[in-house]
């Protein structure tokens, strides 16, 4: 390759890899910051990514929505919660694209039954320093013995079909607290 | 004997052939240098692994770094640590294209340092705002690295991208994977081809064996997301065809200049078939050959056509290029899947035993043109071949132990006898 061609690729390759980092920063950023609040109902688990370190793994309690017909898995659909009486999220409605005036995010199709669409959902995990995590999930362990189950639920920022988990909460407090809490190294 | 040894002895004939007269001191001084540089090559390719090693942990640590989770910075802040990792990387790259043509070592780790800075960064956002984008993340990731492997002329990050294109089809096998995965290996063909013009073998026969293995893994991986209700049996004919597939373009390409352990190509289409006829000499598997049913109960999906249509239309190319170019002897392999489809019809019950007959006779060939032309590493391939069609025979049969025994021994002797027959002849095999 030519020392022009090899230059000019590389400038493309950079821009590339800027366009898409800053693409994915503004597309974030945006559901954070206009993104309607919802409350999901959850039961955390702590594993480990090579890349990303530690999480918390939100299995929400809701993952299915009220559809009239199947469709095959891995289709791509725009789902919108909304808060029901038990202050908890539900989704209520699909869409093939996402509409411009309310709040929804791209869940994609696992399976169809009883009049229900089960979804694969984007916000699944919530990344904790690696100190901070074990510690969450042995505080968590530990009120689960006591108690028989602690309220735990996730909050979730959706817009402009994204959506990002904004904290998660154990009985009302953020966990990073109860991770903090708790004394056990 | 290594090539110091050689050098060494080399020194030892010197006077005396220029006392001879066989070749004059500048001669000598030419072979001297060629020598001196050959050596100097080993050193410099330890140079380059030590150069890629370090990168690579280089860049291994800023993403270990990065996934401890700064719970302290602020969104902004991590942000401007995404970019600034990307940066780094890019300015590293950039350093060591300005560097001469023959600085590999700087190339490749410098290649390396970037492309693992891009999924460094990546993670981080996606750590940042707690997403999870699975498959798409290692897609940008391999994507954005792509570019480096022709900005800089490094195999790295092409095993690099080969790797991650492999796993994304794997975890993709009921998505996009089937459809997907070998147009995205598709950019790395130039880059290969061009390592094979320049005769640059050690490199190109890695990125060879990264392909070879990908792609196998990938194709069993869709074949068994094709939800077919015979998938267990319709996987190794999907196999038959690509390890045949493999064996006639390493005939087509490889087979006349390259050594044996370049060749993935060679070693994974014969070793794979070989492997695939032993498990269908046995009564019951050859009884779950699918034969054409393999092609009709094949899905009408991406995947069915990828496996049942692109695959077996490949193959038969091959092997009537193979067949023009370089006659009947790679022939004897790559008609290994024609012969598993047909043989349930061809054969009924009695297909195990067809499977045998095709084995021995494949072995049997292989023995009688590597002893033609002298080949002792063919004579001893077919003799695996035939004496392992032996023992396994031996094993599930009724016979006492004094034939088994006997048959033992005998094969052991064709081994011996055949090894000592053609061991001198081996040596005075010009090189």
């Amino acid at each position: 390759m030519k020392p022009r061609a090899r230059w000019m690729l590389f400038a493309a390759a950079c821009l590339a890899q800027w366009g898409i980092a800053g693409r994915e920063i503004v597309r974030w950023e945006r559901t954070r910051r206009q993104g309607t609040l919802f409350r999901f109902q959850a039961a955390p688990a702590d594993p480990v990514d090579a890349f990303r370190g530690r999480y918390v793994a939100v299995r929400l309690r809701e993952n299915s929505v009220p559809f009239d017909k199947p469709l095959p898995g891995g289709t791509r659909v725009y789902v919108e919660p909304e808060t029901g009486e038990d202050g908890y999220a539900h989704f209520v409605r699909v869409y093939r694209r996402p509409p411009a005036d309310v709040s929804t995010c791209q869940a994609c199709v696992r399976y169809f039954s009883d009049n229900r669409l089960y979804l694969h959902l984007p916000f699944t995990r919530y990344y904790m320093n690696e100190r901070l995590a074990p510690k969450a999930e042995r505080a968590l362990f530990a009120q689960r013995l006591r108690k028989g189950g602690p309220e735990m639920w996730a909050t979730v920022r959706v817009g402009h079909g994204c959506a990002a988990i904004e904290g998660v909460f154990v009985n009302g407090n953020p966990i990073e607290e109860i991770a903090r809490a708790n004394k056990n190294p | 004997m290594s090539l110091r040894a050689h050098a060494r002895w080399l020194e030892t004939q010197f006077p005396d052939w220029v006392a001879r007269g066989w070749i004059g001191a500048e001669a000598v001084e030419q072979i001297r240098r060629h020598y001196a540089a050959d050596r100097g090559s080993g050193r410099s390719w330890l140079r380059v692994l030590l150069a890629i090693l370090g990168a690579v942990l280089m860049g291994g640590g800023v993403i270990l770094l990065l996934a401890h989770n700064w719970a302290e910075f602020s969104r902004a802040h991590r942000a401007a640590i995404a970019l600034g990792a990307l940066l780094l990387g890019q300015i590293v790259a950039a350093l060591a294209i300005r560097r001469p043509p023959t600085s590999t070592g700087a190339r490749e780790a410098a290649a390396t340092f970037a492309a693992l800075t891009v999924g460094a960064a990546l993670a981080l956002i996606e750590q940042t705002y707690h997403v999870y984008e699975g498959t798409t993340f290692t897609l940008k990731w391999m994507l954005l690295t792509l570019p480096l492997v022709y900005t800089h002329e490094a195999v790295m990050p092409a095993l690099f991208y080969v790797a991650g294109i492999s796993v994304w089809g794997v975890l993709e096998c009921e998505g996009a994977g089937p459809s997907a995965y070998l147009p995205l290996l598709a950019p790395i063909g130039p880059h290969l081809a061009a390592r094979l013009r320049r005769g640059q073998r050690v490199s190109a026969a890695l990125l060879l064996w990264a392909m070879a293995i990908g792609m196998a893994v990938c194709l069993s991986e869709f074949s068994a997301a094709t939800g077919m209700p015979r998938t267990s049996v319709h996987l190794p004919i999907m196999l038959a065809y690509l390890f045949a597939l493999y064996g006639l373009l390493d005939a087509l390409f490889f087979e006349r200049d390259w050594p044996l352990a370049w060749r993935p190509f060679k070693i994974l289409g014969v070793g794979g078939l070989a492997t695939l006829l032993f498990v269908f000499s046995f009564q019951e598997p050859a009884g779950d050959l699918p034969g054409l049913a393999y092609f009709s109960e094949a899905p009408s999906s991406r995947i069915g056509l990828l496996l049942a249509g692109v695959l077996p239309a490949l193959w038969l190319a091959a092997l009537v290029a193979a067949g023009i170019r370089r006659g009947a002897a790679p022939l004897a392999f790559g008609i290994a899947p024609l012969f598993l489809t047909l043989a349930p019809h061809a054969f009924g019950p009695w297909t195990w035993l067809g499977v045998n007959a095709y084995l021995l006779a494949l072995g049997l060939w292989t023995m009688a043109t590597g002893a033609r032309e002298r080949d002792l590493g063919r004579v001893n391939g077919g003799l695996w071949l035939v004496g392992g069609l032996i023992v396994i025979r031996f094993f599930d049969s009724e016979l006492s132990f004094l034939a088994k025994g006997l048959a033992f021994i005998a094969v052991g002797a064709a081994f011996l006898a055949a090894n000592l027959g053609l061991a001198p002849h081996r040596r005075r095999r010009p090189r």
